[in-house]
């Protein structure tokens, strides 16, 4: 992919930031807080990404229009008003409504990728000023969206057991609630301590479960009377058939005999038998509804206890007859982390094991560390790219290692994806980056990334070659222009003169 | 006594007064069970017993809804010697019943220590002072001390707001009437249970009665029949088959076991069967008559059952649940039918 332009629209105002295939440097001339930031924001939210903005300039009133190459090499603009997304390519217009069609606006940037690379895709190229530098390999990339190498390597790869991910999500919600209700039973339990509380609780909670036993019990004895009722019926329907069939049968002394209800031996005492089965059913049934009432007239006075209520109250009377067992939530909780903790390293496992990328990040990392000179800082605790160790890595020379392995992860994106999205730096000259280290990540992205588009944001042009520049001098919408409609403005999509003009001024 | 009379005393009866009614009706026919054909019971505290010879006994049952023994009992008397008195007329008069719940059923001041909460006594049975209470207030209605050889009295128990309490003495009826019946089992039998089913079949809490009610000797005996029936049905379980396994299968198929031994085309085949197999073999108990029946004809019947796609063994635990739960009621109803001579 390949950026070409953004346009910007405040209401009728509009500003057109152009980019080059090559490195773009988005520059300031020493001066802080002019929108550089806010700028590269706006191109990733004008992809439809969900970024918030910053507190001055705020997306939600604004209008972007993005134009690009695809990874098809296809020309798409993208016109983004909020939630709403409008696609032109060359075969047409396209109506998109975020977050739900997210998955379709990147597919038809980046082509069709697996939707865990996809979800991890925006952490490989673009590193932000304030929290990318901190970003090893797990983290957020920038405000809500997250980073995890574990997933971008299962993604690049195709390698992994929809299965155990759906569990390991599984757990992780497990974890969650349980640390909730953990939390509620405590807050209950805080309850208990009120003065007063803990004997209505007691015997609410014993009322209630009492009241719903009898309830059941009636059910099910209403349940068995209608059965019983149908069986009656039954029984007739059968001995009304035999009557109407008009049989005689022949006694010992010759009489002749119809068969009939009367005569049928049995019968009565059947038909009795379910008969009165039914009114020991009822009287029994009577018996458990006036128990049901006694308790319900109960739980009634016990609410009358509590006269003035606020909704504080009446959440904590509510509250505090919620029956939350008496498992032990703090042993549940640690049973599940101890199978989250399995599980995790039984996939950390599989990644590791036969996997061309993971040996590739792996190999492009130290060789990227190496080049950077923090070797030792990536060895130090041995455990390679899936480092969760970060604390022995803080430092000096941090910025270099998240440097390092952000880079591998663009350069492995290109090798095994086949796609090559822009790599995006804010700011290059970051506060702890000397002009050694500057220097040395420069090297690298010459060396490296040739061809790789590089928009690059820095407080200064000074050690840095570019191909074209933009330069904030006081604000993002500095020197904008007033459009004729928005229609136009939206529609202007390929100015190809100027598309075709992205060369260094 | 005429309707007009009636309604006035209706009005003045509480809901009270009907619920001790209809016990005392209970307790009445369980006395007289051997005898007895229906009881009428009636919102004007009326209570008629008939008997199988024709005859009637009538009954007063007046309560005290007082928490004072002896308040307004001589009262009560009275009003119920009223009616008595005119039933004592009719020619079918086998006896009156004045029945109270006061263990000072004709005053404080006429000895009560022979009442207690429990007591049924003739005319005869009872102390001078007692008889000649009895017999001036039934001179003001014209009856001679004769006639009073036919008054009895009956006291019951029955005060207090807990349901056990009040109920405790008509308990004790009820128990005392189990236990005369001969089957093994009587002690057994939810009293508690039976004496509610018998309470609603004289509508003991209707808040009001259009009209009186008749509840024949069948009725009244037949809740009796059941209770029994569901203690031998558990207890006389076929003791060669596995417990485990006739407790699942009983919890499995507890639906299809009910549905079975209630369909009266099955159950009138196995008793026919069980007839026929009974007049061709010889042991001493019935019992042996049974067990050897079930085996040896179980598995005629597993397919009318339904249980043909079942386990081998879970089948022929169901049938042979089955089999003996129809037969062991049989017997059961036929021998309360013969105790009670219904």
């Amino acid at each position: 992919m390949i950026i070409k332009s953004l346009s910007i629209r405040q209401g009728m105002r509009a500003k057109d930031f152009y980019f080059s295939p090559h490195r773009t440097l988005v520059w300031s001339d020493e001066r802080n807080s002019v929108g550089k930031t806010t700028l590269i924001r706006a191109l990733l939210y004008a992809l439809g990404e969900d970024i918030k903005g910053t507190q001055e300039f705020k997306f939600n009133k604004i209008a972007t229009k993005i134009v690009l190459q695809n990874e098809k090499k296809d020309t798409v603009s993208i016109i983004r008003n909020q939630a709403q997304i409008r696609v032109i390519t060359k075969d047409g217009s396209l109506h998109l409504t975020l977050p739900f069609d997210f998955a379709n606006l990147q597919k038809i940037v980046y082509g069709d990728l697996d939707k865990i690379l996809l979800d991890n895709l925006l952490g490989s190229y673009y590193i932000d000023q304030d929290r990318g530098w901190t970003l090893l390999n797990r983290g957020k990339v920038i405000g809500d969206i997250a980073f995890n190498i574990e997933n971008f390597i299962r993604g690049l790869s195709g390698n992994y057991d929809e299965k155990d991910l759906g569990r390991l999500r599984q757990l992780n919600k497990d974890i969650d609630k349980y640390k909730f209700i953990s939390k509620a039973a405590g807050y209950q339990n805080d309850l208990v301590q009120e003065p007063g509380m803990d004997e209505l609780i007691k015997n609410r909670a014993r009322s209630n479960s009492r009241l719903a036993l009898l309830r059941a019990e009636n059910a099910s004895l209403k349940k068995r009377i209608a059965r019983l009722r149908l069986a009656q019926k039954d029984n007739a329907r059968f001995v009304n058939h035999i009557e109407k069939m008009g049989l005689r049968v022949k006694t010992d002394t010759g009489e002749e005999i119809r068969v009939s209800v009367k005569n049928l031996i049995g019968y009565d005492d059947s038909s009795l038998f379910l008969e009165n089965e039914v009114l020991t059913l009822k009287a029994e049934q009577k018996g458990i509804l006036k128990q049901i009432r006694e308790f319900e007239d109960e739980l009634s006075d016990k609410d009358k206890l509590f006269d003035v209520e606020s909704a504080a109250n009446q959440f904590d009377k509510q509250f505090i007859s919620i029956d939350f067992g008496t498992e032990d939530f703090e042993a549940i909780l640690d049973s599940l982390k101890k199978q989250r903790s399995e599980l995790s390293k039984k996939l950390k496992e599989g990644i590791k094991t036969d996997n061309e990328v993971y040996d590739a990040i792996s190999d492009c990392v130290f060789d990227y560390c190496t080049k950077l000179g923090v070797v030792d800082l990536y060895k130090k605790d041995g455990k390679g790219i899936l480092t969760s160790d970060l604390q022995s890595k803080s430092g000096t020379y941090y910025h270099l290692l998240v440097f390092a392995f952000r880079s591998s992860y663009l350069k492995c994106l290109n090798s095994y994806a086949d796609i090559q999205p822009p790599f995006i730096i804010d700011s290059i000259r970051g506060r702890e980056m000397n002009t050694e280290n500057f220097e040395k990540c420069i090297g690298l992205l010459n060396s490296e990334f040739p061809k790789t588009q590089q928009i690059l944001v820095s407080i200064s042009q000074k050690g840095i070659d570019f191909d074209s520049e933009i330069k904030l001098s006081d604000s993002l919408m500095e020197d904008s222009y007033l459009i004729d409609d928005v229609g136009s403005w939206e529609n202007q999509h390929f100015r190809s003169s100027e598309i075709k003009n992205l060369t260094k001024e | 006594m005429n309707s007009a009379d009636r309604t006035n005393r209706n009005a003045s009866s509480s809901l009270f007064g009907w619920e001790f009614q209809a016990n005392a009706a209970i307790v009445l026919f369980i006395k007289h069970i051997e005898d007895a054909a229906s009881i009428r019971v009636e919102g004007d505290e009326d209570i008629q017993l008939t008997l199988e010879t024709g005859n009637v006994i009538y009954g007063q049952a007046k309560a005290r809804t007082t928490r004072n023994p002896g308040e307004g009992s001589t009262t009560r008397f009275h009003e119920a010697m009223k009616t008595l008195a005119e039933d004592l007329r009719n020619e079918d008069c086998e006896r009156i019943i004045y029945i109270t719940n006061d263990e000072h059923p004709f005053g404080k001041s006429n000895q009560s220590a022979i009442y207690g909460d429990d007591a049924y006594l003739r005319y005869n049975e009872l102390p001078d002072p007692a008889r000649n209470f009895i017999k001036s207030s039934a001179a003001s209605h014209n009856i001679s001390e004769d006639e009073l050889e036919k008054f009895y009295v009956c006291v019951i128990g029955f005060y207090g707001d807990d349901d056990s309490t009040r109920k405790k003495v008509i308990i004790r009826h009820v128990e005392q009437f189990a236990s005369r019946l001969s089957m093994h089992l009587y002690g057994m039998v939810r009293n508690e249970k039976l004496r509610d089913t018998w309470g609603l079949l004289f509508q003991e809490n209707a808040s009001k009665l259009d009209k009186g009610i008749v509840v024949s000797k069948a009725q009244f005996v037949w809740p009796i029949i059941i209770a029994l029936c569901q203690i031998s049905e558990q207890e006389d379980m076929l003791d060669d088959v596995d417990y485990d396994i006739k407790q699942d299968v009983i919890a499995q198929y507890n639906r299809l076991i009910d549905s079975q031994t209630e369909r009266f085309s099955f159950t009138t085949r196995v008793t026919s069967d069980f007839a026929e197999f009974r007049s061709l073999q010889n042991y001493s108990k019935l019992k042996e008559y049974r067990d050897a029946f079930i085996e040896s004809t179980w598995t005629q019947y597993i397919e009318e059952v339904g249980a043909n796609e079942l386990e081998e063994e879970i089948a022929e635990t169901l049938v042979k649940i089955i089999l003996n739960k129809i037969l062991i009621r049989e017997n059961t109803i036929k021998t309360i039918k013969r105790e009670t001579r219904l």
